[in-house]
């Protein structure tokens, strides 16, 4: 009798962890599906009509679809120009913040000088000041050096990242213990060999985070594109999009298709280096 | 005969994206008469457009010809960052034949000109004709007090009385500036300005009075008691376009916004009660020597009547030069008439070249904002008395912090 109880019992609380597990799935399901609503739309948008983009309510799937938009957009921009711009930009900057971002961690975590702290407490420093407050001098910087409109006036503002230095130098303190550069240093090896054959593969994955934080932050940067390239063809793709703007409108048709072509680099490397990402955010948030 | 400057490359910055074209289709002309010259038009969002002249102008980084609302070019020519135009333009703008008194003072400063004006931005009404044909209705609306009489009979109503279509779409809410500068528009028509200057060049709010009373109480009128028109209501061009609203106060570019989304609208345009609110935009030129000359003959170009026709036809933007014969585009757009056709007696202004001028509007906004959404105020007329002294006594503070308070 009391065996049967429990057995109903145990089968209810299983019918009961399976209903809310399953009340659990329904609500992430439409909670990613309202997630993914913006960016549907803005793919369908760039297959519409100006009529139907007007239409209310909204369609998802284009009554009428056209190409016009995405051939508007290839003939009337150099949009591929301004791609490859942004992908050059993103991809040195990252390279440029990789380096400095690993020198300057390794040597602020494992090097035993008070100076050292100093210098890192002007690193973390710097982070708090916003980019548009030193922007002004580094245009005036970039301008003294004749290097507008080219893409070493667009990295001037984005080869180191204090963050990042910060990012390697707890990386580093967490998973490189003393005790192996020490036994590397008693068997003869150098300070480089150290450097690129014991700390960088130890942190390949931190540095996978901080690449992918870093290309983003070069792949959507506005303000300093903007004001340093004033020539079209020196544009990024963020700058360029902006050209979608008219004087009290957005052609939105136009700007979803060059959006959603544009989404096609980004969303490949997000594909690629999606576990490097998750990583770099969960080190961000969950690491002191 | 071509002078020297051919053998040059100018820059055209632009703060509005559509009007790249233009800009190319004036070199483009230019080409016979300039074989060598390069014309490079950067054209960008108005307010990136404003940053990037900020730090190009001061660095001496500028492009040679730059497209800038005189209101933001007051703070160049202040500091002397823009060319004074040679003799034979400032003739040119300073012969009442080719621009009006406002258009010549847009381009001038201190009584000298700098720069070509252009074209501008200006409103005028526009109003479905079919709703207009059902609600008995035969002409535009021709005073203020019309404005709500035919707000009223356009409106259409749920079981419940609640408005389906707005009668006339207020710009009741949204952007701070766009809500202060539609009120101004408004309160114009009754007489009245939000900030008016005074022979010494000071300014002053002096708005708390029966015109002013007039333009609140309208709005009040229709948005609580007549209910013409809600809070919540689609509102502008799309609400327009979509046939969510009968009537509303916009620039010349609705029509090409019609033109590509709603080419089957019934509508029709006309001109407002006094006079419209004006955005004038010039040419001004920097740079020196060779490339100087090229640019302002390129402002010159631009002003051609075939390309400022062109720019009316293509691109939407108004010119600011007199004289212009728009039949034949008239005769295809005939809703551009309300934009360039007005009677002799038609009134322009325009937002004081101030730098608290922004300040004002977003503060205006704000009162203005929570006077629309208060049922109370509706008949209450010594309340939107207190409302209106309240926003004056705040502009006139702000005039005052910046030294700018007439007497």
């Amino acid at each position: 009798m009391s065996a049967n109880r429990s057995t109903q019992s145990g089968r209810s609380r299983r019918l009961r962890k399976m209903f809310v597990d399953r009340g659990i799935d329904l609500i992430l399901l439409v909670f990613s599906l309202l997630m993914l609503l913006p960016l549907v739309f803005l793919v369908s948008n760039g297959f519409k009509t100006p009529q139907e983009m007007l239409a209310w309510p909204p369609t998802i799937i284009p009554a009428d679809p056209t190409i016009d938009n995405f051939a508007a957009v290839l003939q009337d921009t150099p949009l591929l120009r301004w791609m490859f711009n942004s992908i050059l930009f993103a991809v040195l900057s990252t390279l440029a913040i990789l380096a400095t971002s690993s020198i300057a961690g390794y040597i602020l975590a494992k090097f035993r000088y008070s100076s050292l702290n100093v210098i890192f407490a002007l690193v973390l420093a710097t982070a708090i000041v916003p980019f548009e407050v030193y922007m002004i001098p580094l245009y005036f910087q970039a301008q003294s050096m004749g290097i507008l409109n080219s893409i070493w006036g667009l990295l001037l503002g984005y080869l180191v990242m204090s963050f990042g230095i910060f990012l390697i130098r707890q990386n580093v303190i967490h998973s490189i213990p003393d005790e192996l550069l020490e036994a590397a240093r008693i068997d003869g090896a150098g300070e480089l060999w150290i450097f690129f054959r014991i700390v960088l593969p130890l942190l390949r994955g931190a540095l996978g985070a901080l690449g992918v934080l870093a290309f983003f932050q070069a792949w959507t940067a506005f303000a300093w594109p903007m004001i340093v390239a004033t020539n079209r063809e020196a544009y990024t793709i963020e700058v360029g999009l902006a050209l979608f703007q008219t004087g009290f409108t957005v052609d939105l048709g136009r700007l979803s298709a060059a959006s959603a072509l544009v989404l096609i680099p980004s969303i490949s490397l997000f594909v690629i280096l999606r576990r490097n990402f998750v990583q770099g955010v969960a080190s961000t948030g969950l690491k002191e | 005969m071509a002078p020297a400057v051919s053998a040059q490359e100018i820059r055209v910055w632009s703060g509005y994206p559509e009007l790249a074209p233009f800009y190319e289709h004036v070199a483009e002309g230019m080409k016979a008469e300039y074989p060598d010259l390069s014309v490079k038009v950067e054209a960008i969002a108005l307010r990136e457009h404003e940053k990037r002249l900020a730090l190009g102008l001061t660095s001496g980084e500028a492009a040679e010809v730059i497209e800038l609302g005189t209101s933001t070019a007051t703070r160049y020519l202040e500091n002397g960052l823009f060319n004074v135009a040679p003799e034979a333009v400032a003739a040119f703008v300073q012969d009442p034949a080719n621009f009006n008194d406002f258009f010549r003072d847009s381009a001038s400063y201190d009584g000298t000109v700098y720069g070509l004006p252009l074209f501008r931005g200006q409103s005028a009404l526009y109003y479905n004709t079919e709703m207009f044909e059902a609600a008995g209705l035969t002409e535009p609306p021709a005073t203020m007090a019309d404005y709500t009489t035919y707000a009223e009979a356009l409106t259409q109503r749920d079981g419940s009385g609640a408005p389906t279509v707005s009668g006339w779409s207020m710009r009741l809410s949204g952007g701070g500036q766009g809500i202060a500068e539609k009120f101004w528009i408004n309160m114009f028509q009754y007489g009245e300005s939000l900030v008016e200057q005074d022979a010494d060049g000071k300014w002053k709010a002096d708005f708390a009075n029966e015109q002013g009373r007039a333009a609140l109480k309208q709005y009040l009128e229709n948005v609580h008691t007549l209910k013409t028109v809600t809070i919540e209501m689609p509102a502008d061009a799309e609400a327009f376009e979509r046939e969510q609203t009968a009537m509303f106060i916009r620039e010349s570019w609705v029509i090409g916004d019609i033109a590509a989304k709603a080419p089957d609208l019934p509508y029709a345009t006309t001109t407002l009660p006094r006079g419209s609110i004006v955005a004038p935009v010039s040419l001004w030129i920097s740079g020196e020597g060779a490339e100087a000359e090229a640019a302002w003959a390129f402002a010159q170009a631009a002003n051609e009547p075939d390309n400022l026709l062109w720019l009316l036809d293509n691109v939407g933007w108004l010119p600011n030069r007199s004289g212009l014969d728009y039949s034949a585009i008239l005769e295809a757009k005939p809703a551009l008439a309300a934009f360039v056709d007005y009677p002799e007696t038609y009134e322009f202004f325009s937002l004081p070249n101030i730098g608290p001028v922004e300040e004002i509007l977003t503060r205006t906004a704000a009162r203005l904002t929570e006077a629309f959404a208060n049922p109370a105020l509706a008949t209450d007329d010594a309340a939107i008395d207190a409302v209106l002294v309240a926003t004056q006594d705040e502009i006139n503070g702000l005039l005052q912090r910046e030294g700018l308070l007439a007497e």
